[in-house]
């Protein structure tokens, strides 16, 4: 209907602006009050505001609700209007679309009535635009109005200001259309008419920063845009075309059906796809993952999920669980999927949604997955790549070298390094690999992988063999090089070792890995010359000049002084200790090192140095010097892997430094010992070949844990030993807080706080988000606990073959067992990681009474993971037997 | 974002379709006109250089493209190459539907 005539009447501006803004209720409120002053007049209005609510309440589906409406307006309508108002409805959409609203029907109101009601603020602006007088906000608003309607205004008097406005309206009308369609001439040609100060100048740069935008000219595209009236239709038109996140735009308030809509149009997609993706977008927001599974396929159809590059494979990686869930939400969709597979099976392509749906379940669940598991669904998988896309051997040695890595990795590390388990299944990890190499023997990745596999399961020959083979077939490949010279290096063979390190780094100069590895063989190389009583003055040199910005460069010096106090003649002795003061914090550090160097060196250490540690460490023992020991150990075992000899010498002489540390600085220091805690017990543990700071870091909590166990129901007295005792106490992979430990762990900060130890509480408080988020990350395998044998099993894996083969056995024995047994084992497992000896002790009596073998019993028993005790724990032994021969690879 | 889709190949693409596509699209997408489409081309010839290389993010990629489908579809418009005028009757449905946003939020202030 014209709603032109109502432009100049005051009355019926507000009914105007209601109808503009889409708000029917309000507008058909406003006209009834209208036309019972002046019915004959204001009558449109009243039949706009109503079959504005009409089509509004058809689009949302409440058809019933749309009854009374339109039976009212039949008796109000003019005939011609009420059958144009019917054949339009009943050309309503499907039911399931109806739900959606159009973009017409929700985002512009009333065509008509929103250039009506803005026409006169449109013209004030244009006055004041032709006098050069800055417009203000509204009648900006006004003027992106008044265009985005779209509706020709009507003119008025030849060369009056409405002619003119309509007539520069009617122009950028054109440019716009122009512009839609990619017309970048014609749109170009419209504008030229356009006078200058005409008050829609603004969309004159618009127009060329959308013209820029589509040809690829983002930069230019952002200047124009950037010149826009800011919070204005256009900056927000602007924002939408280009993407800026921080602008208002269309992309987060506007309905789905307008969203999907526009970027189909943009990206040339059929249109019809938008009220299936608006559909799913709305059912993936709910969450309903079947609805939105459903919507996708009406969308794609069976093909719906895949992995391909097309927009169908886009929409599958997007609704595919590919990551853990990080969010509630998420979490009801992860909890939903598993009730739409076997539908999601039966509607779609089963070659496609298996495939996909096993990639998905592999790659997130890895870590979690049982090694069998993982094994047999990552082939299926395999086998489902090659039917969907043909055999080919480099994608197939790309998918078992990934399985074959992820079977040779260990278990996620805990809070405290207490695992001990080295791979999660050495024999399927060496068949995928090997499989790997096979199908793909270019696959430099899978080759080197096998090597690092042969050696963590010392399976010295095998390695050897592979090691000689890659370096003639990958001459030009640092890392085989930079292995082959470690290994000619083990074997004394230092000349091969440089070459092959020098090729090494010739290869990548900058690589800081290859030059600690030469200072390693140098130092070795040194050491020998040393050791036949020739000159290893050059070879010290070059160590260091290579040095300098290696990792750890007093650590090479120390190295090199306590070689030479060996060596010294009794009278320069004096000297030398004097110099090695100078290149350290601490003498107890030199002591240390040279006790460490002459353990692997296999020498007897100097006569003096015995005494002269024991009165080191009686005076000077503190915990930043334990801290400094336990840093060069991880250095030591860093640059060469620790023997089990030369790990235990490690772990006496911390232990020797621990011992008066604690009894001197405990009760003392309580502030200095949280931040030893806090800087290195709980530090990334170090890889599984770092025997030696292993060893050395359990030495320290197990000491530690005895020490602090009495003060552990302390909180109110010793807040910063009881603290310690709590974090000395929880350790180990599978530790879970409990509601007694939340409890200490509360009153302790509280007790802290209280004395005014801001230390000690802001030292809790850290501990406590650390456990937070460490329990977090540790819960999706705290939810398989017990629930699969198999992790159990691997998780003792000790890496040789023989070993391998004493798991499948104890596995098979677990699963032939009767239920009643296998719940005591279920029990049992958690039982022993918390520590609990008394459980320990009544599950091995229900064990053995309901007629389990003590040797199953105590097998399980042995291949279940401990933590590091917590307070009051026993210790069986002062050094326990070696848990890792597989390491004492040199 | 998938690399396939940026430089709009198929999964069996060779090494020279791969080039050909990269170059093709870095004469619209230079450095100075477009910094995040040069980017995003980098990437995706990063990830398809070679055939072991396609496989490979084909096999074992893991990102999620966008947090729901419609930012993907949004995601999908904008990878280079991809954006086309809408046609008249899109670009004014979105004209329109930002004029009615203003104007609501000029005369809503306060709830914005």
């Amino acid at each position: 209907m014209d709603l032109q005539p109502f432009v100049s009447d005051s009355a019926a501006a507000p009914v105007l602006a209601a109808l503009a803004a889409a708000k029917w209720r309000k507008a058909r409120d406003l006209a009834k009050e209208l036309c019972k002053k002046d019915r004959t007049r204001y009558l449109p209005l009243l039949i706009e505001a109503n079959m504005g609510l009409a089509r509004e309440l058809r689009a949302k589906g409440l058809t019933q609700d749309a009854e009374p409406v339109l039976a009212y307006l039949k008796g109000i309508c003019p005939v011609d209007l009420w059958e144009k108002l019917n054949q339009e409805l009943a050309e309503a959409p499907r039911p399931a679309a109806a739900a959606l609203p159009g973009p017409g029907v929700a985002l512009s109101g009333n065509p008509a009535a929103m250039l009506a009601s803005v026409w006169p603020t449109v013209l004030e602006a244009a006055e004041l635009a032709g006098q050069s007088i800055p417009i203000s906000a509204p009648h900006w608003a006004a003027v992106d109005s008044a265009v985005g309607a779209f509706t020709p205004a009507r003119k008025g008097e030849p060369g009056s200001i409405d002619a003119r406005v309509a007539e520069e309206l009617e122009v950028i009308h054109r440019a716009c259309a122009a512009t839609g369609d990619g017309r970048w001439e014609d749109a170009q040609e419209s504008l030229r008419g356009l006078p200058r100060q005409s008050v829609f100048q603004h969309w004159r740069m618009f127009l060329r920063g959308v013209r820029h935008h589509f040809l690829c000219e983002t930069e230019s595209a952002r200047r124009c845009f950037a010149t826009l009236p800011r919070d204005g239709a256009l900056a927000r038109a602007a924002a939408t075309i280009a993407g800026e996140a921080a602008a208002p735009s269309l992309t987060k308030k506007a309905p789905a059906r307008a969203r999907a809509d526009w970027w189909l149009a943009v990206s040339g997609q059929p249109r019809t796809l938008a009220v299936p993706l608006a559909e799913a977008q709305l059912a993936w927001m709910r969450p309903d993952v079947r609805k939105c599974l459903d919507s996708l396929q009406k969308a794609f159809g069976r093909q719906f999920p895949r992995q391909q590059p097309d927009l169908a494979g886009l929409m599958s990686d997007v609704v595919l669980p590919l990551m853990p869930s990080l969010s509630p939400l998420e979490d009801k969709r992860e909890r939903q999927w598993d009730r739409v597979q076997t539908p999601l099976l039966q509607t779609s392509d089963p070659s496609h949604v298996l495939c996909a749906l096993l990639r998905a379940l592999c790659l997130r669940d890895a870590p979690v997955l049982s090694p069998h598991d993982l094994f047999n669904n990552w082939v299926q998988m395999l086998s489902f790549q090659t039917r969907l896309h043909g055999p080919n051997p480099v994608r197939d040695g790309i998918g078992w070298l990934w399985l074959g890595e992820q079977l040779m990795r260990p278990l996620a590390p805990g809070f405290f390094p207490a695992s001990d388990s080295k791979h999660r299944h050495g024999t399927k990890a060496l068949e995928a690999l090997q499989k790997a190499t096979t199908l793909d023997p270019s696959n430099q990745a899978a080759h080197l992988a096998l090597l690092r596999l042969h050696t963590e399961r010392n399976e010295v020959s095998a390695r050897n063999k592979l090691l000689d083979q890659l370096v003639k077939q990958f001459p030009e490949n640092k890392e085989v090089l930079m292995q082959a010279g470690m290994l000619a290096a083990e074997r004394h063979a230092f000349t091969k070792a440089l070459q092959n390190l020098r090729a090494a780094q010739a290869l990548d100069p900058l690589d800081r890995d290859v030059r600690a590895a030469i200072v390693s063989v140098l130092t070795a190389q040194a050491r020998e010359l040393t050791k036949k009583q020739r000159s290893a003055e050059a070879v010290w040199a070059e160590i260091d000049s290579l040095a300098q910005d290696a990792p750890g460069p007093h650590y090479h010096a120390l190295a090199r002084w306590t070689h030479r106090v060996r060596r010294a003649v009794l009278e320069r002795s004096d000297a030398l200790a004097a110099e090695a003061a100078a290149l350290v914090p601490d003498p107890i550090l030199a002591l240390f090192f040279e006790g460490l160097q002459a353990t692997i060196c296999r020498e007897t250490p100097r006569a003096a140095h015995a005494k002269a540690w024991k009165s080191a460490i009686a005076k000077g023992a503190r915990w930043p010097v334990l801290a400094e020991l336990l840093e060069a150990v991880r250095w030591a075992s860093k640059a060469k892997p620790f023997t089990v000899s030369e790990s235990k010498i490690a772990r006496r002489l911390m232990g020797e430094a621990l011992e008066p540390t604690l009894r001197l600085r405990l009760r003392e220091d309580g502030e200095g010992l949280l931040q030893f805690i806090q800087n290195t017990l709980t530090q990334s543990p170090p890889g599984p070949e770092q025997t030696g700071i292993w060893d050395c870091t359990d030495e320290v909590q197990w000491s530690l844990a005895q020490a602090l166990s009495a003060y552990s129901g302390n909180a109110k007295t010793e807040p910063a030993l009881c603290l310690g005792a709590l974090m000395a106490g929880a350790s180990g992979v599978f530790f879970e807080p409990d509601a007694l430990f939340e409890k200490r762990l509360n009153d302790v900060i509280a007790s802290a706080e209280k004395k005014g130890l801001t230390a000690v509480a802001e030292a809790g408080r850290r501990f406590q988000a650390r456990m937070a988020e460490h329990h977090q990350e540790t819960e999706p395998l705290g939810d398989t606990f017990g629930d699969d044998l198999d992790d159990w099993e691997a998780d003792s894996a000790s890496g040789s073959a023989a070993d391998d083969a004493q798991e499948d056995l104890t596995a098979g024995e677990l699963q032939s067992l009767p239920p009643h047994l296998l719940e005591i084992l279920l029990e049992l497992a958690p039982a022993v990681i918390r520590g609990d000896s008394r459980a320990v002790d009544r599950l091995r009596a229900k064990a053995l009474k309901e007629g389990m073998s003590a040797a199953l019993f105590e097998n399980f028993l042995e291949t279940t993971p401990r933590p590091a005790p917590g307070p009051g724990a026993k210790k069986s032994k002062r050094f326990p037997d070696n848990n890792h021969p597989e390491l004492d690879l040199f | 974002m998938n690399p396939f889709l940026v430089l709009n190949l198929p999964l069996d693409c060779t090494d020279e379709q791969v080039r050909a596509a990269y170059h093709g699209l870095l004469r619209q997408h230079t450095p100075e006109q477009d910094p995040a489409g040069f980017q995003l081309l980098q990437e995706a010839y990063a990830a398809l250089r070679t055939e072991s290389d396609r496989w490979r993010w084909h096999l074992l990629n893991q990102d999620a493209p966008a947090e729901s489908p419609l930012e993907a579809l949004e995601a999908f418009s904008r990878l280079p190459g991809r954006a086309r005028p809408p046609g008249a009757a899109a670009f004014q449905s979105l004209l329109n539907s930002c004029a009615v946003a203003a104007q609501r939020d000029l005369s809503e202030p306060k709830k914005n």
